[in-house]
């Protein structure tokens, strides 16, 4: 019954996985695009336990926020699970509360919520709406997005400055949900934009960091791309919700799986552990 | 008023004064100059005329407007209009409330670029990636030269390619074999910055449906090449010429890399000692089931160890055409076709000693000349389809020598000249089928194919009368040689899998049918040839079948696969020698087991062990009865009696590699010994060598240990390889008419650098040494080592963009070399200068002009020297355009 239900959410999930595939609707086009090193501790005091590269890619009118790596990471393993014909499975092993790491088999793709960042950002200019696009790490692949309208958000512009990848500096502080943070943005490059839900400074945002030192996005790269480079989402259906129902279902969803299909043989391992971040928004 | 009242009123008035510079408010429009439209989303921002710090700042809103309000305290301030594509605008304003507009230009904006740099190398489950652009240097142009600066991969002098010391089984280009092996044709030719991402997929099972049932542990090259180079045509051609003598030198290049389609097609031709033929050599093993056994050769130089550029005396044309398409969804065909047309001079001298019991030494001195010319045709139509649950292959190939000529003179103690004419074709068709069922794989192969090859040798003048009993005096020899070659391969094979065990029968049934006429001859005064003698000819028939069945089992999991091999075999050998009329059948029934483990310790280690035992008995070769002079001074003459040997063989290794400290290590051992029946050894008559067979069961054995380590680096060095080895072998050998045990030892170690002086030059470093020994251990005749040592290194400068100055030099060191030839020098220059779309290399080769290149070493029991004629000094000018 419970490997019916598997092969069940299985289809379900190449299906969505296929429909992603092939309709990408196409919002803009990439002038800016930003890479930012995000950088995670659990403490003050101890040291960096994961780095990201987060791309945030500007258009005339919409930007969008995201993790190239994760992103590909669990396409991978829908795309998986989409090639994988039903008639050919002979035989499926699901290993759910046991320590099993296939990781090492080839052919093994995983998606692991512990390891990068789900979310894509989505920020309008024109409207001023600001969009979050996000799933669930399970095999079920249940995807949401909600609208995340906040007051504009209150900078202090402080005394001080600083040089990052060789832009001139000002400092700004904001209380958001909360965390303290510090951000330094450049006047120089006239974007009102900046890693993460920040942005409504007059320069982009190259650095930002909450002052407990959990969280910190520092610009490592930007480019002005010579070819077209869309900003696209995926037209798959994503279910509405709030901010609220979204962290509820995240605080329920498991650390992930691990896949891995040959010979007729599914195998899939639901990783173990309680998946317990630290959350950048705590109200 | 109190003096406290005048006071108070004082600090109010000071206090609003304050206040009414305190809360400014400045609001304006910000509107287009052109269309004097209202721009919405601008930064408008206000500072202190002398401050740095910002004060506050706003958007312009829909209409355009914006509005700020600020304390301070100066006199004016700075208020900054700015965006994304907007000239930006910069106002002073004194410091009060008010209203002011702007009206802004666009203005493209260019920022400071800041490239993100990717990890050099980084890993994904079984693939390496290797960044490309990270590797190539300035004075690169080829994907092949930078093949050699990544960590981990080795280009040998020939061009073949390993991985962590293992050849690697596939070379694609975009996920697809065009080259069908000869990947030298890519390497050679494809342009580094063409490509993306060099991939190695380690462990690559090429048939995909063999995966994960199959093991291997050899690595593939993929070229994920940059969009820009997708879906392209491009040709590019080289024009060269020199001194002296005349020299030419020219390319032409055509590609086309598509989605269903793919296209390499090549013409090189120089004269310049650049091997165009390098490029055409197969990689992947080629034809080799259909091997001639008996050939014959003139005495011709043995070519140095030294890059062939320094030797070659050339006149090549070489030409390739590949080609793959995809048909439908599963199948894709591949042509591939080349042609080589070559003509190369060799001039050396040379000593060869045979060291003989009692020590005596016999020294056999000559000087050789040597040309040969060949036009070689090769061909092969491929049509295969590679799928997850069956694999199909059918290949028709073609090769061979449409003619092959080979002149030659010797000088000993009087002039001999020699001349052969060998062409030979081979043609044969070779079909593989695999088809997966749930846990069953059936697998069919089928080659067959057939080959002849016609040789034939002339010497003069006579030099062994003895022979022959025809009247008059003979002028020389003639020695005629056909082989015709039919050979048919067949097995079926199934594998059961079950979990992680994993169990495949393969049963076969060959054939290999030779036919073998050979006939030496005098050449009379007349220039006809003399009668036939029996002694002299050989009419044989030599048909060889094998049935096997040969169960394999294995064990495969994620961290060790162990797999044990037991084919099982009957051989029916039956010969037909015509000329005595004798007509033997040979059976034998050999058992082959063979253990071999792969256990991967982490991501990091991985260990290896193997043991087999094998057994063989030998072919025609060694079996017909009638003298073949292979060459003018080795007469070949078999007892009836064949070969067989049987041997044991070890080997253990572990690998370690860890991407991200681009640190690959590796070492392995290997032990042997083997046991023969019978004994060969050399009889030497004079400078003739007869080769004597005696009924002695003998063994021989060796070891040999083998370290490699290759570290990348991000500073000054980038890459380091280091390699050590040694190699011990124990012979036994007929020397003239005692037994004599001997030993040959190896040792080598050697070192390679490559690195970077910033932006304005690289570098590279070599140096290899070696040491050979002989040990007569029944004479205790201890030989003094031979130790050779060379030296390699190159520097390249790049003053500015467009010119690249190279320079390089080379030393070797010999010392069983005396005299003048001990150390040998060489230094070659060129530049390069890039103007638009051509690029000028003018190369000036061998500037010490350094004429011979002198080589000794132990060989079996005995030793040469040999000093061999190179290249003289030359320069050439080349120009390199691109056509489309």
């Amino acid at each position: 019954m419970k490997t019916l239900l598997i092969a069940l959410s299985f289809c379900c999930f190449s299906n969505l996985a296929f429909a992603q595939k092939t309709d990408k609707k196409i919002q803009d086009t990439v002038t800016v695009r930003c890479y930012y090193l995000l950088s995670k501790k659990k403490d003050a005091s101890s040291p960096v336990y994961r780095r990201d590269t987060m791309v945030l890619d500007i258009g005339k009118r919409i930007s969008r926020f995201y993790d190239p790596a994760r992103l590909g990471r669990d396409s991978a393993v829908s795309n998986l699970l989409e090639g994988i014909n039903s008639s050919e499975i002979t035989s499926m092993n699901v290993y759910k509360n046991e320590t099993k790491d296939i990781s090492n088999v080839p052919g093994t793709k995983q998606s692991n919520a512990m390891e990068g960042e789900s979310y894509q950002i989505l920020k309008d200019k024109q409207t001023g709406l600001l969009t979050v696009f996000d799933y669930l790490s399970n095999y079920k692949g249940s995807k949401f997005q909600y609208e995340d309208p906040f007051p504009k958000l209150d900078w202090k512009l402080v005394e001080g400055s600083d040089t990052i990848a060789n832009y001139a500096c000002q400092k700004a502080l904001l209380n958001f949900r909360g965390r303290s943070y510090t951000a330094w943005f450049s006047p120089d490059i006239p974007i009102n934009d900046g890693p993460w839900k920040f942005s409504g400074l007059p320069g982009l945002i190259l650095k930002v960091e909450d002052t407990a030192q959990l969280f910190s996005f520092t610009l490592i790269g930007m480019t002005q791309p010579k070819t077209v480079l869309p900003i696209a989402l995926s037209k798959t259906d994503f279910l509405k919700c709030t901010r609220a129902e979204l962290a509820q279902q995240q605080k329920k969803q498991g650390m992930g799986t691990q896949i891995n299909f040959s010979d007729g043989v599914v195998n899939l391992v639901v990783l173990p552990g309680k998946y317990e971040p630290i959350l950048m928004e705590l109200e | 008023m109190s003096w406290y009242a005048r006071l108070g009123i004082g600090f109010c008035l000071t206090c609003s004064v304050f206040l009414a510079r305190g809360q400014v408010k400045i609001s304006g429009i910000v509107t287009n100059k052109e269309d004097g439209k209202p721009m919405p989303g601008l930064s408008v921002t206000v500072k202190a005329k002398a401050g740095t710090t910002m004060l506050t700042y706003g958007l312009t809103d829909n209409k355009g407007a914006y509005q700020l309000t600020f304390k301070t305290t100066s006199d004016s301030v700075l208020i900054t209009v700015s965006g994304m594509s907007i000239q930006k605008k910069t106002l002073s304003y004194p410091n009060k409330t008010g209203q002011q507009n702007f009206d802004m230009a666009y203005e493209g904006i260019v920022l400071k670029e800041l490239k993100v740099t990717p990890p050099k190398i980084r890993r994904l489950n079984d693939t390496l990636n290797y960044a490309v652009d990270q590797f190539t240097g300035k004075n690169d142009r080829t994907i092949g030269e930078v093949l050699k600066k990544m960590p981990g991969i080795k280009v040998a002098e020939n061009g073949s390619i390993t991985y962590q010391d293992k050849p690697i089984n596939k070379f694609y280009i975009e996920n697809q074999d065009l080259l069908e092996g000869r990947y030298g044709i890519a390497t050679n030719n494809i342009a580094a910055k063409d490509v993306e991402t060099v991939q190695v997929l380690e462990n690559h099972q090429p048939i995909k449906a063999l995966k994960n049932k199959e093991f291997t542990d050899e690595g593939a090259l993929n070229l994920k090449l940059k969009d820009g180079a997708k879906n392209v045509w491009v040709a590019n051609a080289q024009l060269g010429a020199g001194l002296s003598p005349l020299l030419w030198n020219n390319e032409l290049l055509g590609t086309y890399f598509g989605k269903g389609k793919q296209l390499i097609t090549t013409y090189k031709g120089n004269n310049t000692g650049d091997d165009s033929g390098a490029d055409l050599r197969n990689f992947y093993g080629g034809d080799r089931n259909l091997p001639f056994p008996v050939s014959l050769g003139i005495q011709s130089p043995i070519e140095p160890g030294l890059s062939r550029k320094r030797y070659l005396l050339n006149q090549d044309h070489a030409f390739s055409l590949n080609h793959l398409r995809t048909l439908g969804k599963d199948y894709k065909l591949t042509t591939n076709i080349s042609y080589l047309n070559d003509r190369q001079e060799k001039n050396s001298y040379s000593r060869t000693e045979n060291f003989l019991p009692g020590d005596s030494t016999l020294v056999i001195e000559e000087r050789l000349k040597s040309i040969t010319r060949y036009h070689h045709l090769d061909g092969s139509l491929k049509l295969n389809a590679n799928t997850e649950r069956f694999y199909f292959e059918n290949s028709l190939n073609f090769s061979g020598d449409l003619q092959r000529r080979e002149n030659g003179t010797v000088e000993n103690q009087q002039l001999i000249s020699q001349e052969r004419t060998a062409p030979y074709f081979k043609i044969s068709n070779n079909l593989s089928l695999l088809r997966n069922y749930k846990k069953l794989t059936f697998r069919i192969n089928s080659y067959n194919g057939y080959g002849k090859l016609n040789d034939g040798l002339a010497v003069q003048p006579m030099l062994y009368p003895l022979l022959f009993s025809d009247p008059g005096f003979p002028i020389g020899m003639d020695q005629s040689l056909t082989q015709r070659l039919f050979i048919s391969q067949n097995s079926f094979s199934f594998r059961i899998k079950d979990g992680k065990f994993s169990q495949n029968y393969l049963a076969t049934a060959n054939a290999s049918l030779l036919k073998l006429n050979s006939s030496l001859q005098s050449i009379l005064e007349n220039g006809s040839l003399g009668k036939q003698t029996d002694s002299l000819s050989n009419h044989l028939n030599w048909n060889r079948y094998d049935f096997g069945l040969a169960p394999e089992y294995s064990y495969l999991e994620k961290k060790t696969n162990i797999s044990l091999k037991l084919p099982l075999s009957y051989i029916r050998l039956d010969r037909n020698d015509l000329i005595p009329n004798r007509r033997t059948g040979q059976e034998r029934v050999f058992f082959m087991p063979s253990l071999s483990a792969n256990y991967q310790l982490n991501l990091l280690w991985q260990f290896s062990a193997y043991a087999g035992y094998s057994q063989n008995i030998e072919g025609a070769e060694n079996g017909y009865t009638g003298y073949v002079m292979q060459s003018y001074r080795y007469l070949v003459q078999n007892e009836g009696k064949l070969p067989e040997r049987s041997m044991q063989s070890y080997r253990i290794g572990f690998r370690y590699n860890h991407p991200i400290k681009m640190v690959f290590a590796s070492f392995y051992s290997t032990y042997y010994r083997s046991k023969m029946n019978l004994l060969y050894g050399n009889e030497f008559q004079d400078f003739l060598t007869l080769r004597k067979t005696l009924d002695i069961p003998n063994t021989a054995n060796g070891h040999s240990f083998m370290l490699n380590l290759d570290k990348g680096f991000n500073g000054l060095i980038q890459k380091l390889s280091l390699d050590a080895g040694y190699d011990n072998s124990e012979n036994t050998q007929l020397n003239q008419t005692s037994l004599t045990r001997f030993l040959n030892l190896k040792y080598s170690a050697g070192l390679r650098v490559n690195g970077k002086l910033g932006e304005w030059a690289d570098f590279n470093y070599g140096l290899r040494y070696g040491s050979t020994k002989s040990i007569l251990k029944n004479d205790d005749r201890d030989f003094a080592p031979i130790q050779s040592a060379t030296q390699s290194g190159g520097i390249n400068l790049f003053p500015s963009k467009e010119i690249v100055i190279r320079l390089r030099y080379e030393n070797g060191y010999n010392s069983a070399v005396t005299g003048s030839g001990r150390a040998m020098n060489f230094a070659d220059a060129g530049i390069r200068y890039r103007l638009k779309k051509l690029e000028f290399n003018l190369e000036y080769n061998n500037i010490f002009n350094t004429k011979r290149y002198i080589a000794a070493a132990y060989n079996g029991i005995g030793s040469y020297y040999s000093s061999y004629e190179l290249r003289p000094s030359q320069v050439l000018m080349k120009v390199r355009f691109k056509i489309k």
